[in-house]
């Protein structure tokens, strides 16, 4: 019963991820985006990870998101006709595509998977904010330093010259 | 990893369909309690017919709405718009899986409680900018995108108030959080009294109420993202916004006001209680306060709520670190 | 450092005309309210109030003079002689009012001398029918019964005898028309009772 419930997000994980990629028009791309984002989500709560999947859809879905779709409305030329899904290299494309599905699928099948309630350990809450704070306090601090920059020149370069 | 049928899930189940029925009902009687409340400020009596002081007002309009046309607008992107009332909708009700109604009613009390809330209504900004969009109306797209920006704005303050509040309670939980609270709420302490005002003003932006309603302004957009929605698509979005200022007000009684902690009677009356008197606050203010330009919210938000709440922030944690 | 106190300033002053003004809400939130649930709850016209025309038969003494006032022929009047008792005597036949036509002016109301025809209070007078406001029969006791079930006869007489506002001493003279209006205006001035004060000066100005 467990693995139906499985079975079932990773099916809305695949099945929106073919969407997005499909679509013709760019807007219902980044829904589907989404959508596939929100299910990923619903995957990292069915492993326990509470944290991570809340963090998810708050930085993805909430931010990235937002961001793709104003970046998509305010450059009309993106948002106007749809794409085109196919060029000359169709036939060159193909036969990578299936040689890479092949090796994959032959890796995988190789390897011998543990199946079973597993044995990740529970991370909690208190453990990550100990972890960000003592051992990984470098790169915290540099990413703050990324993001911070991040906004210094988005503003600079947003500002209305006088 | 989890059993279906275990305890656990099946006490998950039923409070969920409770909780769903409450949601509808709950809705139904704030749409009705706020135009009696507007109609007493503004000296007049409201809906009085249907129903004892037109209790059953709700009810008949909503029998209206399933009866109206279903228009799909000229040129509109079909699935665009389809699918907007139900990026609006569904994180609303996703939102009550961790409020805690009562003492030992909560659907399923998430260690990351808070921020759980606040990330899932995030995924409203989606919807209202589908439905701005997918309407092929350059009013409704305004709505949407103006929406879309507030939204994002009073966020920060926001989830910079939650913060304090979570320092002093140590935990995530929304039921930690409550039981944090059982010297003495939180908003008696001063900092986070600041943090309280800070956490209602960015919730009247969120929810999309007066002084912010610039997006579904009545007079300015026709209606704002929602203008091209007829019948049931339209109740979807009334619906959500009423739920979405029901759960902010939740919040700020779990999370400032102490939850369901009270004296003699029943926690989950006292936990309704100081809901839906955060609720009574929000429309007061609402009939009071005239509405916002654009760039006075935005500069609202960002120049000065913003500093504020990092201030406020920075000199909890100095004083506790102390 | 001026810049941050006039901030802070504006902040709390900001802050407080918000608190003064919901003081200003709340307190109208328990003040009764002034709205009238209109179908339950009717308001009274007042007195002066000019609604349909209405005709108190046994008092009209076929003059015509409302004929001749009515600025659009809205009223229609036939008589015929009788003789009883070896006394000739006026009795109409027909007085039928045309409520499409009447533009509510009440002149009627005024020029006629035993105040036999005046406008009752009613104001609700919506009906399906055409015909029903074209040909009223102003002798009928229930013409607008049809519009209004509670109308009654004897109620608007009665509610049009009691009203005192404006009124003229009404001499008894023989209806010969507005020639005699104004001789008979101008004797009004000099008893004067307080409420008809006002009517008296303005028409001294107009014949001085």
């Amino acid at each position: 019963m467990a693995e139906i419930t499985f079975f079932f997000i990773a099916l809305c994980v695949c099945v929106f991820a073919l969407l997005s990629v499909l679509s013709r028009d760019v807007f219902h791309c980044a829904v589907w985006l989404a959508l596939t984002l929100l299910s990923v989500a619903g995957v990292y709560f069915y492993l326990d990870a509470e944290f991570l999947g809340v963090v998810q859809v708050l930085v993805y879905v909430g931010g990235i998101i937002t961001l793709f779709v104003f970046a998509i409305k305010l450059t009309a030329k993106i948002g106007d006709k749809s794409i085109v899904q196919v060029n000359e290299q169709t036939l060159a494309a193909a036969i990578v595509t299936a040689v890479l599905f092949y090796l994959l699928f032959k890796v995988i099948a190789v390897h011998p998977w543990v199946s079973g309630p597993g044995s990740a350990a529970v991370v909690s809450l208190k453990d990550i904010g100990n972890s960000l704070l003592t051992g990984y306090v470098l790169p915290f601090e540099f990413i703050s330093l990324i993001l911070l920059a991040a906004m210094v020149g988005a503003i600079v370069i947003g500002k209305v010259k006088k | 990893m989890i059993d279906p049928l275990s305890v656990q899930v099946r006490s998950m189940v039923i409070n969920s369909s409770v909780i769903l029925g409450f949601i509808s009902i709950s809705a139904m009687f704030l749409i009705w309690w706020e135009r009696k409340v507007s109609a007493h400020i503004q000296n007049r009596l409201g809906p009085m017919i249907v129903g004892w002081h037109g209790s059953l007002q709700s009810i008949a309009d909503t029998v209206k709405l399933l009866l109206k046309e279903n228009i799909v607008p000229a040129g509109a992107d079909k699935m665009i718009w389809w699918l907007a009332p139900f990026f609006v909708v569904v994180p609303s009700v996703m939102a009550f899986v961790t409020i805690p109604f009562a003492r030992n009613f909560v659907v399923h009390d998430l260690n990351v409680g808070i921020l759980f809330i606040t990330s899932i209504t995030s995924v409203c900004v989606l919807g209202i900018f589908m439905a701005g969009w997918g309407s092929n109306n350059k009013y409704s797209l305004l709505g949407g995108m103006r929406s879309a920006a507030q939204i994002i704005s009073y966020e920060v303050p926001l989830l910079l108030s939650v913060v304090v509040v979570i320092m002093e309670a140590g935990t995530l939980s929304m039921q930690g959080i409550i039981q944090a609270q059982e010297h003495g709420w939180f908003i008696l302490k001063p900092n986070l009294a600041i943090a309280f005002v800070i956490y209602f003003i960015s919730s009247t932006a969120e929810v999309n109420r007066v002084p912010f309603d610039i997006p579904e302004a009545e007079s300015e957009l026709g209606a704002g993202y929602h203008t091209e929605y007829t019948g049931m698509k339209f109740a979807m979005f009334f619906v959500a916004e009423y739920t979405n200022l029901f759960i902010v007000s939740a919040v700020a009684a779990t999370l400032f006001l102490g939850g369901w902690q009270g004296p003699f009677l029943p926690s989950v009356f006292w936990f309704l209680l100081k809901s839906y008197g955060i609720i009574f606050l929000s429309m007061w203010v609402r009939w009071t306060l005239p509405r916002v330009r654009m760039d006075q919210m935005m500069g609202f938000a960002w120049k000065f709520l913003t500093p504020v709440a990092l201030l406020n922030l920075l000199i909890s944690g100095w004083f506790m670190l102390r | 450092m001026e810049k941050i106190f006039r901030k802070i300033k504006n902040a709390y002053l900001g802050m407080i005309s918000l608190f003064i003004g919901m003081r200003v809400t709340i307190k109208n939130y328990f003040a009764p309210s002034v709205t009238l649930e209109y179908p339950i709850k009717k308001k009274k016209m007042a007195p002066n109030f000019r609604g349909m025309v209405d005709l108190k038969p046994e008092a009209c003494v076929i003059c015509y003079q409302c004929i001749k006032i009515c600025p659009v022929a809205a009223l229609d009047l036939t008589h015929k002689q009788m003789v009883a008792d070896g006394k000739k005597k006026n009795e109409i036949t027909k007085f039928t009012y045309n409520a499409e036509l009447c533009c509510f002016c009440g002149l009627c109301d005024e020029i006629c001398p035993t105040d036999a025809i005046f406008m009752n209070k009613m104001y609700e007078v919506s009906v399906y029918d055409h015909n029903q406001v074209m040909n009223i029969d102003l002798m009928n006791e229930n013409k607008y019964k049809h519009v209004d079930a509670n109308y009654s006869l004897a109620a608007e007489i009665k509610i049009n005898d009691l009203n005192t506002v404006g009124i003229i001493q009404k001499s008894p003279v023989a209806p010969v028309a507005a020639v005699a209006a104004a001789p008979a205006v101008s004797a009004v001035v000099s008893p004067t009772p307080a409420p008809e004060a006002p009517k008296p000066t303005s028409t001294n100005k107009e014949t001085a």
